[in-house]
């Protein structure tokens, strides 16, 4: 369900686009939905995104599937990114990775069996390359990773509940 | 040693120097309000497109083009026009303009605010990568909101009877998007498919209204340059590449970094910047401008100076000045790949050269490093790249050939080497 | 268009062009092949195949035929080197993921990528890796997919959101893995769907119920025209051993473009329908037993004699399908006339008659259908008209893209894929005053004199709102605008008051007019005097009993031609009728269950698929069509049925050849005459208590429609009953 808060993103969105452009707020109306409810896009909430902007359904499925941040499957609660691109590749970030994975028992794509941590698979470069290794933890940039400040991370995300 | 941060980051060591009070005291806004203010017509649109051209500064975001010459494209007419700026920074290796919007995210909305008066347009959008959301987005949300609390922004600014509303667009995850026609899709709501060209933006852009599309430091350049004049800019770098850029460097140096510096230093004064190579380590290749563009080996790279012509005449580009460094003892055959791999997962499937080339390359080569290659595999990852070049809607297509054959163009022995071995890194 | 032309030079030779076309055109139009996937004429321009990439001088590579303007000086060559290079890249890059389905695949041997593959591809493939696969949606009954063989040209979705208007199929997905799917588990259920078929070039998208049955090389291609409604969309009918196997659309550019509306697609399953009726039935001892033609026939003239000896010719009355061939239209009508008998009318979806000394020569639009893309304000009453006639939606929508303003007024909010103007929705009984208002609403605009009489009964209404009064300016100040008037008009009780007040308003505004009617050849039937009140050629006569007069009464001889009780609007009067009266004759293709209970002879006829006759369309074209070649030796025409049944009586009917020469100067002259109705009808009787207000379901509309098991199988038949 769209709750009030969510349509008060959405409405923010559509303000910036002209009288009719509302589809061009498809993509901030998913981040709404998607950051604010189970952290990824049902069929319903999509359709009912449709409806709010006065769209038709498919304009919303086209862009839910085609963009990397927007998740059509459940996925675990919390988001971790490795970047594995040349600068990272070139520092370190496949030991970084594989360590991940290894202490998380999942491979890249898929989430812990206690629906904790979601370990995307990242291919696309995240624009912090002098800040190599590094990863994006729920958006959050954490950069010139070593495998001490990993661990503590993944500490943190296990003990956290929110 | 050449001065650092002259143009954008000049005010990097100030306290906060994202608010927009830092911004103000130096001097910030003032070229902004003097058009404002203007009664008697020193700052048209006709002259900021002059002093543009004039100093040389030409589009940051990787293709150069000579912005006061874009400007000019935009008509003349009564019609709702765009200035938009591409803040999707994903060329890999790139990641100057994420301390633009963190540490000078004023410097692009005065940038944007001019280039939306000398190109006539009231309304203008920058797109930022959605990756960006916690990174620096707030932060450029921040200083927009305090550029239209001091009146800075909106209708009939300061009572000039000037309009120009900006607004930051959020993205969701695709590199394709830093296409100009791909972004400005991705901003009518749609998937980011880049369009045929032409038309081209100025003609049908946003809504199929007459549109700009610049990067964020090309913007971010534009207040400075209007202030002090195009003679200063062009004071810095050469003549064919006059002013500053902001360089990424990366991968096998001791202080990885932005670097903002005149066009036409040498690269060993860039690495030198850079804290030199790791672990003492000699420079074995580097990719001076972001991974569409060619590898240059070192003994190539270390007789260019960093600017357009220097690199072209080498065989590769400046780019987005992003420059990866790439130290002896990598396995370039593991590094192309994952290159590849980069285009395969980025490519739009809209075409079909790269919607079926770049799955092609990329697995051609991972079955070279798992031990499976085939004697003519690197005659056909040649040609299949040679099939992709030129034959797309987009530089996509070519941004993903170009690696392929300067790869194995300048280290066809590993390449060899590993197809001989079951797999083996020439490298290891 | 401007009429500039610039100078291109093509493969060495130099042609003088228009300016401002893309090179494929222009290319296209010299007849000189460059080979695509993506580009179709009739949809937007996507550039994504690469497949017509061309050489053209002081590029440094091959550029996009389709997307790129030719320029004065261009020099292109179509086969050199470097483009001959591109295409076989191209190809190269289609096939290392399109499955090796051909032996398989319906489209093998009307196959673009087949043939293209085999003209600008290479003869070997390198790609030696595994091929992707792709997940495919159920479309519904009448569209199979196959996805895997997709090749992203976007045929099929820019259909979708630029002919069709309603966006069902989508890119899903990104890079090699994109997929064209709906998403969501749903049908695609357009009215025009089924052209997805034909513009698909490959076999991700094939003809569902086609799916197997046989090979294009097979096949006999023959012309025809829809039965289905008074567009005369034309077809292309492919046959083999006799059999229709599936129906594409033939191009006509002022009817049809290239595309059929889906019922004109599959209808034709129909005719094979389990009941079909193939030997002539007389009524023994309460049951129906075989006999032969002659029998019937005899038996026929029999009663008819017979009833003509004792003075009771008015007791005879006949009804007939609106969708009768015209040849058979008229013998039919002059065998009837010539015996003295007057009761015999085709409009068994109309219950007002009080118009009919008011009637027009024949019920008709007055301008090209492709015209009405001209159109600047189009104004439709009493009209479902996407499921009346697709294809008429079809060129309103194309008006409405080009900016002509729409307005609708109907007794029901439908869903169109444009944008509309003004929507006035009334229930049935005020559907008449409001479209009198806006008649008003334009008496008062008009500057010249509005006739007494016209005046009197406008003033009895109320006054226009602001809705009646815009519509009405908006057919004023426009120069081309266009009146159509549907068949929910057409069947309302009060049809003829309703048609007068549009005609009074086509008539103050200068607009043209359309009156849609049921049926494919409702306009033959005029003509041809298949009508109470007039003989051949629009000669009028004593009246008869019009359709819903004969349908509540009993008679002593009821003949049904080509209709069946569910193609009456009364079909509960009508049954009543056959129960009550003495004789009933049926000539039919199919067996119904009411014929079964209350016929007294039943004569098969054959389907106008099976024929060879005519239509004429509602703006007057008429368009043969020769099917006979689908029927085995022993065939017995409709015709040659009929005209034995008038030479038996030794009857002196009009020969149809004189009756075809005078026809098409009789239509273009009663068109061109353009006479509006002045006048208003006198109503004779009270508001009929027949409900007039039945969804209009477009699948059941005739026999042949109801029996097409694929169409039966589709959304629309199931939700509608």
């Amino acid at each position: 369900m769209l709750n009030t808060k969510i349509k008060e993103e959405i409405d923010h969105w559509i303000g910036k686009f002209p009288e009719g452009k509302q589809r061009s707020a498809i993509i901030g109306s998913l981040h709404a939905v998607q950051d604010h409810t189970g952290g990824y896009l049902t069929t319903e909430l999509m359709i009912e995104v449709a409806d709010y902007l006065d769209i038709p359904k498919i304009q919303v499925f086209e862009v839910a599937t085609f963009y990397s941040m927007f998740q059509t499957k459940p996925v675990g609660q919390h988001e971790i990114a490795v970047c594995t691109n040349i600068s990272c590749m070139l520092n370190g970030s496949d030991n970084i990775l594989q360590h991940i994975e290894k202490r998380l028992n999942i491979k890249a794509g898929q989430s812990t069996i206690d629906g904790k941590i979601f370990l995307k698979e990242e291919e696309e470069c995240l624009a912090a390359c002098t800040g190599a290794p590094m990863m994006m933890v729920d958006h959050h940039y954490i950069e010139n990773l070593d495998i001490k400040t990993v661990d503590q991370i993944l500490n943190d995300l296990e003990k956290n509940n929110d | 040693m050449t001065d650092l941060n002259q143009v954008i980051f000049s005010n990097i060591k100030d306290e906060e120097p994202w608010s927009i009070q830092a911004y103000l005291s130096s001097g910030g806004y003032q070229t902004w309000k003097s058009i404002l203010t203007d009664n008697n017509n020193k700052y048209s649109p006709e002259m900021i497109i002059d002093t543009v051209t004039q100093s040389g500064l030409r589009g940051r975001g990787g293709a150069g083009f000579p912005t006061g010459k874009k400007w000019s494209f935009m008509p003349e007419s009564n019609q709702q026009k765009y200035i938009v700026c591409n803040s999707d920074e994903s060329e890999p290796g790139t990641c100057h303009d994420r301390d633009i919007l963190k540490y000078n995210p004023h410097a692009l909305i005065e940038g944007m605010a001019i280039a939306g008066f000398a190109t006539g347009s009231t309304v203008g959008y920058n797109y930022v990568r959605g990756e960006f959301m916690v990174e620096c987005f707030p932060r450029i949300e921040q200083a927009l909101h305090e550029a239209y609390e001091l009146g800075l922004l909106g209708t009939n600014i300061l009572d000039s009877g000037i309009d120009f509303n900006l607004h930051n667009f959020l993205g969701a995850g695709a590199y394709i998007v830093g296409e100009e026609t791909g972004l400005l899709e991705s901003l009518e709501g749609k998937q980011g498919k880049p369009r045929f060209k032409p038309p081209f933006p100025a003609n049908f852009g946003l809504y199929g209204k007459p549109t700009t599309v610049n990067n964020t430091q090309t913007l971010a350049s534009i207040p400075k340059i209007i202030q002090n004049g195009s003679n200063w800019f062009s004071s810095f770098g050469t003549e064919k590449s006059p002013g500053t850029i902001i360089f990424s460097v990366s991968g096998h140096v001791n202080k990885p970094g932005n670097y903002e510096l005149p066009l036409g230093i040498s690269f060993d004064e860039l690495l030198t910047y850079a804290g030199g190579m790791q672990n003492n380590k000699s420079l074995k290749a580097v990719i001076p401008g972001g991974s569409s563009t060619k590898v240059l080996p070192a003994d190539i790279i270390q007789s260019c100076t960093m600017d357009y012509e220097s690199l072209q005449d080498a065989g590769s580009a400046l780019g987005t000045g992003a420059v990866i460094v790439i130290a002896e003892g990598t396995c370039m055959v593991e590094l192309l790949k994952r290159i590849s791999r980069f285009y395969f997962a980025e490519n739009c499937g809209q075409c079909t050269p790269c919607r079926e080339g770049t799955g092609w390359l990329y697995r051609i080569l991972d079955r070279i490093t798992k031990g499976n290659g085939k004697n003519n595999d690197l005659e056909l990852l040649v040609d299949v790249a040679n099939r992709i070049e030129g034959n797309t809607i987009c530089a996509f297509g070519d941004a993903s050939a170009w690696p392929v054959q300067s790869f194995i163009e300048h280290f066809f022995n590993e390449f060899e080497y590993m197809v001989k071995n079951n797999g083996k890194s020439i490298a290891a | 268009m401007s009429n500039k032309k610039v100078n291109i030079t093509i493969n060495n030779v130099l042609h003088s062009v228009d300016k401002g076309r893309m090179l494929i055109e222009v290319t296209d139009e010299l007849g000189i092949y460059i080979p695509r996937f993506c580009y179709h004429e009739k949809l937007s321009i996507a550039a994504n195949c690469r497949m017509c990439l061309v050489e053209v001088e002081n590029s440094n590579h091959a550029l996009p035929a389709c997307a790129t303007t030719v320029t004065d000086g261009m020099v292109v060559d179509t086969l050199s080197h470097s483009t001959k290079t591109a295409q076989q890249s191209t190809m190269e890059f289609l096939l290392i993921n399109h499955p090796l389905d051909c032996p398989i695949c319906d489209q093998g041997g009307e196959c673009e990528l087949q043939d293209l593959a085999y003209a600008y591809g290479k003869n070997n493939s390198r790609f030696d890796l595994q091929k992707l696969t792709k997940p495919n949606d159920d479309l519904g009954p009448l569209v199979s997919t196959d996805m895997t063989r997709c090749i992203m040209c976007t045929r099929c979705t820019r259909f979708g959101s630029e002919v069709a208007g309603i966006e069902e199929l989508g890119t899903m997905g990104r890079g090699e893995t994109s997929n064209i799917s709906t998403y969501v588990k749903q049908t695609v259920n357009h009215e025009l769907s089924g052209n997805i078929i034909d513009l698909c070039p490959v076999g991700a998208l094939n003809n569902k119920p086609y799916r197997y049955t046989d090979r294009t090389w097979e096949m006999d291609q023959i012309q025809s025209v829809s039965p289905h409604d008074c567009v005369g969309t034309n077809l292309y009918m492919h046959v083999k051993n006799n059999k229709i196997k599936r129906v594409v659309p033939m191009q006509n550019e002022s009817i049809n473009e290239t595309w059929i509306a889906d019922r004109d697609r599959f209808g034709f399953d129909g005719i094979y329908s389990e009941d079909r009726l193939l030997t002539p039935l007389i009524k023994s001892n309460g049951t129906l037993i075989e006999s032969t033609i002659e029998e019937s026939r005899h038996q026929l003239n029999a009663i008819i004699s017979s009833l003509i000896q004792s003075n009771k010719t008015d007791n005879i009355a006949a009804l007939i399908s609106p969708s009768v061939s015209l040849n058979e239209q008229f013998i039919f009508s002059n065998y009837l006339s010539q015996l003295g008998i007057r009761n015999i009318d085709h409009r068994i979806n109309q219950v007002d008659f009080s118009g009919d000394t008011l009637d027009p020569l024949f019920p008709h639009l007055n301008i090209e259908l492709n015209t009405i893309e001209e159109m600047e304000t189009i104004f439709v009453i009493g009209s479902d008209l996407r499921r009346e006639t697709p294809l008429i939606s079809h060129w309103v929508k194309k008006a409405a893209n080009k900016g002509a303003s729409i307005h609708f007024m109907d007794i029901a909010l439908r869903e169109y894929h444009f944008p509309i103007s003004d929507y006035i929705i009334s229930d049935t009984q005020s559907l008449v005053e409001n479209i009198g208002l806006v008649a008003k609403a334009a008496s008062t605009i008009a500057q010249l004199d509005v006739p007494q009489h016209i005046q009197e009964q406008l003033d009895k209404l109320s006054e226009p709102n602001a809705t009646h009064k815009q519509i009405a300016q908006s057919l004023f100040t426009k120069t081309n605008t266009l009146l159509l008037n549907g068949l929910v008009s057409r069947s309302h009780s009060d049809f003829s008051l309703i048609r007068s007040y549009i005609n009074i308003l086509a008539s103050l505004t200068n607009s043209n007019l359309g009156e849609l009617t049921s049926g494919a050849n409702s306009v033959g039937a005029y003509i041809t005097g298949c009508i109470p009140h007039r003989n051949l050629l629009g000669q009028s006569s004593q009246a008869g009993l019009n359709a819903l007069e004969i349908a509540s009464k009993n008679h002593d001889l009821m003949i049904l031609y080509g209709l069946e009780i569910d193609d009456c609007l009364y079909d509960q009067i009508l049954t009543k009728a056959l129960k009550g009266s003495k004789k009933v004759v049926v000539f039919n293709s199919f067996m119904e269950s009411v014929i079964n209970d209350h016929a007294d002879i039943v004569i098969p006829i054959n389907t106008t698929y099976e024929s060879k006759g005519s239509f004429i369309n509602l703006t007057g074209q008429v368009q043969d069509f020769n099917q006979e070649l689908l029927l085995p030796n022993h065939y017995y025409s409709n015709e040659a049925l009929l005209t034995d049944l008038v030479n038996e009586r030794d009857l002196d009917i009009p020969s149809f050849n004189d009756f075809i020469k005078e026809l098409e100067s009789f239509i273009d002259q009663s068109i061109a005459n353009r006479n509006y109705i002045k006048e208003f009808p006198v109503k004779t009787s009270n508001s009929s208590p027949i409900d007039t207000t039945n969804t209009f379901n477009m699948y059941s509309i005739d026999a042949i429609l109801r029996r097409s098991k694929p169409l039966q199988q589709t959304k629309e038949s199931k939700t509608i009953t």
